[in-house]
């Protein structure tokens, strides 16, 4: 089963904390997006393992859009 | 010859009511994962407070002899009780009989239990489990006529809202008037997957072309995320305490003060991470949450809609035992910035705070108001401008506690109309109509461009607006109340409830309630 990690805000995605592959617990940061100049951190609310990036740094995002994709 | 057959008899038709649409149905409606409206009201009020009205309201069938055959209960159950041993009226549908729709009930009874609350001043809770008010169209042909829309306690209905705290419980699939009945509260709450809310139901929106189910129609993780309802709850158990300790705040009608509770928390109690709660790096969030539960009373700290408006956290709360209202940022939602979302659900948590004299504390971290195109989409600065209408309409005393950013219009949500309003700052607040990094561009644009290294001259510029920054400054100037140790926060607060108590004023709010 495969979940997608959504961006809580619309801004940029800055940094990837995590690369496909990682295995993250509930509640790990997996991105930051800068919104009003803040770094914003994405966080998974499921465990699972980094199945794909959806999106690449720097790109704008819409509040809501899926980032990435975890395999449970 | 005592009174006891007409006793008996009416014993009788008692039990016959507990039997709710009978045996099949009430099966079909647990096996639905719901419980009976009679289980809710056992689940809601105090134990054994239940003083039902109209127990024996319904449908009897008689034989020619007159003797009663047979006996269909209204679909509406109601009566006084207790909760938090206080003084409530309860009334909730049966979905048993007629699916919860009025042509189950009695149009008399309903209307009492929509009206009783507000005549006696006493909180109302409503557990809604019933479909539109209009029943079936096939009521045309037993009327030969059709009617205006209207239902004529409406007025009443609405109108309690301004004098008694009304909560309401969506526990089934509510459309029309079962769905106004929800949204016409101070505080709802439906239970995910066993609840649903809309206008119309699929079978109508089908014909519209949209074939969806129910949930994904109006299922409890859509209303609770676009503020329709005030929180979603994971079962009907988890809903009723909900409600009870929504109550608990509140006074029992606008004509008393809600009362203090006994506390063990000591006011001057000292929280000594919030020393270091705010990171000194500015782009950095933190926590909002645990600041606030750290300064109120212990384990009085009651969020109210936290899957929407997420900027804006709001709820209610003691300080030295005191019922306050509780407005905060969060910075990890566009670094606390007010949206159209957390501007409406601003405005509902100072409307129910200024209905009911509930003091204010605002910790605020307000970056403005969300800027870019979704958001002037959204209609940010209408909604924005209104919450601002509503921060000054307010009259009950106001505390914020400035956190950190306080910029723009937005950060005018800072204090609000009444002349008893203080502002305690942490070190880490910043405030101003500009923030400086946008701000320098516009105002030096001339200067920058004319130096020879304009990035350095920006930087330049930035550093020395910055250093002017401090809070300390506008201190100086007494531009602020007061700049605090955040680790005493709490004491400040308490003493602020202290004086904020007196003040309150019970009566009739000034404007009408707005659901």
């Amino acid at each position: 089963m495969t979940q997608n990690v959504t961006s809580p805000v619309a801004g940029q995605l800055l940094t990837r904390l995590v690369q496909e592959g990682d295995a993250v617990a509930p509640d790990t940061e997996v991105a930051i997006v800068e919104a009003m100049k803040m770094h914003i951190p994405v966080v998974a609310e499921r465990a699972g393992r980094v199945a794909l990036w959806l999106v690449s740094e720097d790109s704008q995002i819409a509040e809501g859009q899926a980032l990435l994709t975890l395999e449970a | 010859m005592s009174w006891k057959p007409e006793l008996d008899d009416l014993e009788r038709r008692r039990r016959l009511a507990l039997e709710l649409g009978g045996p099949d149905k009430v099966a079909r409606h647990k096996a639905a994962g719901k419980l009976t409206v009679r289980e809710r009201l056992a689940g809601l009020v105090d134990e054994g407070s239940l003083e039902e009205i109209g127990s024996v309201a319904g449908f009897p069938e008689y034989d020619e002899a007159g003797h009663l055959t047979g006996f269909t209960p209204a679909n509406v159950v109601c009566g006084r009780a207790r909760i938090g041993g206080r003084n409530v009226f309860v009334t909730g549908d049966d979905f048993t009989v007629r699916g919860g729709a009025n042509d189950g009930g009695l149009r008399e009874k309903f209307q009492f239990a929509e009206t009783w609350a507000r005549r006696w001043r006493v909180p109302l809770v409503r557990l809604v489990d019933g479909t539109g008010g209009g029943g079936s169209v096939k009521h045309l042909e037993t009327m030969g006529r059709t009617y205006l829309p209207d239902v004529p306690q409406f007025t009443e209905v609405l109108d309690a809202l301004s004098e008694i705290p009304v909560v309401a419980l969506g526990l089934g699939s509510v459309a029309g008037m079962g769905a106004a009945r929800v949204c016409a509260s101070h505080y709802s709450v439906m239970v995910r997957g066993t609840s649903q809310l809309f206008a119309a139901g699929p079978p109508v929106v089908a014909r519209t072309g949209q074939v969806v189910t129910k949930e994904e129609l109006g299922g409890s993780a859509i209303h609770a995320k676009n503020g329709t309802i005030d929180d979603e709850v994971a079962s009907e158990e988890e809903a009723f305490p909900r409600a009870r300790r929504f109550l608990g705040f509140l006074p029992s009608s606008v004509h008393e003060l809600a009362a203090r509770q006994p506390t063990n928390d000591q006011p001057e109690r000292t929280a000594e991470q919030l020393l270091s709660a705010v990171p000194r790096d500015a782009r950095q969030v933190y926590k909002m949450r645990p600041i606030v539960e750290a300064v109120v009373d212990a384990g009085n700290w009651f969020e109210i809609g936290k899957a929407w408006g997420k900027s804006v956290i709001t709820g209610l709360a003691r300080l030295n035992g005191w019922p306050v209202a509780i407005l905060a940022s969060d910075p990890y939602h566009y670094g606390g910035a007010w949206t159209a979302d957390a501007s409406r659900k601003a405005i509902r948590m100072i409307d129910l705070a200024q209905t009911f004299q509930l003091p204010v504390v605002h910790f605020v971290d307000i970056p403005g108001f969300l800027i870019g195109k979704e958001a002037e989409a959204s209609g940010v600065m209408r909604f924005g401008t209104q919450a601002l209408a509503a921060v000054r309409q307010s009259t009950v005393p106001w505390c914020a506690v400035m956190v950190r950013k306080a910029f723009g219009m937005a950060g005018l949500s800072q204090r609000n109309g009444s002349p008893a309003f203080l502002r305690y700052a942490w070190p880490s607040a910043q405030w101003g109509s500009l923030p400086i990094a946008g701000g320098v561009e516009a105002a030096y644009r001339a200067v920058i461009e004319a130096a020879p290294d304009p990035a350095a001259k920006r930087r330049e510029i930035e550093a020395k607006l910055e250093a002017l920054q401090s809070p300390l400054r506008t201190a100086e100037a007494f531009g602020v109340e007061e700049i605090i140790d955040p680790r005493e926060t709490r004491s400040y607060l308490c003493r602020f409830a202290d004086l904020a108590a007196p003040l309150r004023q019970p009566g009739r709010p000034h404007f009408g309630y707005r659901p």
